[in-house]
């Protein structure tokens, strides 16, 4: 299996996301039958739609699923200033508005799912269900770095950012994951060529620089969370498991599921798991 | 490399060639308009390591799925004959905006081409003629020759076409290249992944029995057609071709009027995927040469 013949049939665009030229991948779901609404896929810091590909070819059995590049990611243009949360929100509105849904489900990893959760509590918003994958945007960024684990992979992360190399490159997806064994060359060649591509370094620096403290997921903020959320951790990721349970408690409807053998990327290390139990989450309430 | 990483920076869409929903693999903001048809039962995948790079010489450039091939429409009340294929074409033309474009056709692809520009000259520029189907020498020799390949070509696709596993897919392809190691795993899913589409199980036996049929015989272009055709043709052969021989290219080439021939070495009926480089260099530069 390699990327082309995971998304094989679906389609891979440039749209106008409110002036924003955008990367999106579309599969489409089962046609007629399909009563669901579409499923958006955002992906984490440094990533790109592909970081899905274990995931996207499943979950559209049962509805389109939509995966875009974020704001100055991948190959969509690098228009931001700051790349802080608000901006990639605002640009994450306008793919939304540009597919001109009245409903959606999202699916957010690390600063996805923080992208996503605030997508969910703007008023009058169309995010139905929420499933956020090791969100970010849980803990300040100060409490975050003074996990000595947490810290030593941000540096290394840093690296692959700074000088992208086959060697830098593979070591952060490498450190994603529970089972180095996962690692797939197709994906850090793919990797490598997006990070070498002129200016993503200075938008992955801007976005670990960015203060988004004004965009943090406050104790007052999630209990006003509506779209029924649905947690999910890596067993060996590196986000406590007090914070992901007390964030799926604080809102409205929340569930934390825990995966085995998986750290940071439980979505990529372990889709046996993760796309059952998003397909069912998603499915739930649907006749 | 793999298909993805070949493809980056391209968009996969489908669009409305007429009625027919038709797959696209294309590249480009400027330029030229230039459309890259495949083979018998083939797909965009063939050039997916020539969309991006010829982009890259300033041509807006668009490998498509024919009719009745790939994921574009496959209908089942047309008759699978060079008009047909030509009738899409010139739908698909329509719905980029393409008052004209230049076409790299391959096998099938090249007949398509040959074809559109004699029933429609204004509608084409350039064609590259690569390892072409279609035309039909004087010689009784050769129109022997050409008769069986047909018959060899269709009793090989019927083969994989009839019980696709991915087994018959791989001995197809196999048998496309000088080197069989260019086939991967990749190329074989992907064209397994299709021969099994519904719609393919449905219509490629149809297609395959009536694209290299005695019937359409009537459409091969003979030395009197070539000979009248004005457009300039990069006739572009290869040393290990399984199908025509390299002669009849050349001796195609001498017959068109702004003809020429170029032989590549170490490839067989695939040269734009056995080897890209080579392909995209003498392919790009003849497409974007002046106007003499």
């Amino acid at each position: 299996m390699t990327l082309w013949t995971q998304f094989l049939g679906g389609t891979v665009e440039w749209v106008d996301a409110d002036g924003v030229r955008t990367r999106m991948l579309r599969l489409p779901g089962p046609g007629d039958r399909g009563q669901a609404p579409p499923l958006l896929l955002l992906h984490g810091r440094g990533g790109h739609l592909e970081t899905f590909v274990h995931n996207a070819r499943a979950w559209s059995a049962h509805r389109e699923v939509i995966a875009v590049d974020l704001l100055g990611h991948g190959l969509t243009a690098q228009q931001g200033e700051r790349y802080d949360i608000g901006e990639l929100l605002d640009h994450v509105a306008g793919v939304i508005a540009h597919l001109g849904v009245a409903e959606i489900d999202v699916v957010g990893q690390s600063l996805g799912g923080w992208v996503a959760a605030r997508l969910a509590l703007r008023p009058d918003t169309p995010v139905r269900r929420l499933v956020l994958i090791e969100p970010a945007g849980l803990q300040d960024e100060s409490e975050r770095l003074a996990d000595p684990r947490v810290r030593s992979a941000y540096e290394r992360g840093g690296r692959s950012f700074a000088s992208p190399t086959i060697d830098t490159v593979r070591l952060r997806f490498a450190q994603l994951l529970h089972d180095h064994r996962k690692i797939d060359d197709e994906m850090v060649e793919l990797r490598l060529r997006l990070y070498q591509l002129p200016g993503a370094t200075a938008v992955h620096q801007a976005v670990r620089a960015a203060d988004n403290r004004p965009w943090l997921l406050t104790r007052e903020q999630l209990p006003t969370l509506r779209p029924p959320c649905l947690f999910l951790r890596g067993a060996h990721g590196h986000l406590p498991v007090e914070v992901l349970q007390q964030a799926a408690d604080a809102v409205a409807a929340g569930r934390l599921l825990t995966v085995p053998d998986a750290k940071q990327w439980p979505h990529y290390e372990n889709p046996a798991v993760v796309n059952p139990a998003v397909d069912q989450f998603l499915q739930e309430e649907l006749s | 490399m793999t298909f993805w990483t070949d493809a980056l920076g391209a968009q996969v869409r489908y669009r409305d060639a007429g009625e027919w929903r038709t797959r696209s693999l294309e590249a480009g903001d400027e330029g030229d308009h230039v459309i890259m048809m495949g083979g018998l039962t083939g797909h965009v995948e063939g050039f997916i390591r020539n969309v991006v790079p010829l982009a890259q010489r300033g041509l807006r450039v668009y490998a498509i799925d024919c009719l009745g091939h790939g994921y574009t429409a496959k209908p089942d009340n047309v008759t699978y004959h060079a008009p047909i294929f030509t009738e899409h074409l010139l739908r698909f033309m329509d719905s980029i905006g393409a008052e004209r474009a230049h076409i790299v056709g391959q096998s099938l692809g090249g007949w398509i081409g040959l074809w559109t520009a004699k029933e429609h000259p204004d509608r084409i520029g350039r064609i590259v003629f690569a390892t072409g189907a279609g035309i039909l020498l004087d010689d009784e020799a050769r129109k022997r020759e050409s008769a069986e390949i047909h018959s060899r070509v269709q009793n090989v696709t019927r083969r994989a076409v009839e019980e696709p596993t991915r087994e018959s897919v791989r001995r197809r392809l196999e048998w496309l290249m000088a080197d069989p190691a260019t086939v991967t795993d990749e190329l074989v899913e992907t064209r397994y992944r299709i021969y099994t589409l519904p719609d393919s199980r449905a219509v490629m036996p149809k297609l395959v029995a009536e694209q290299p049929s005695e019937e359409n015989r009537v459409h091969l272009l003979t030395e009197a057609d070539l000979a009248a055709l004005p457009h300039e043709v990069l006739v572009l052969w290869t040393d290990k071709n399984p199908t025509t021989p390299a002669e009849v290219g050349r001796r195609a080439s001498e017959i068109l009027p702004n003809g020429s021939f170029q032989l590549m070495k170490d490839a067989g009926h695939w040269p734009m995927f056995e080897q890209p480089e080579e392909f995209n260099r003498i392919v790009g530069d003849y497409l974007t040469r002046p106007s003499s």
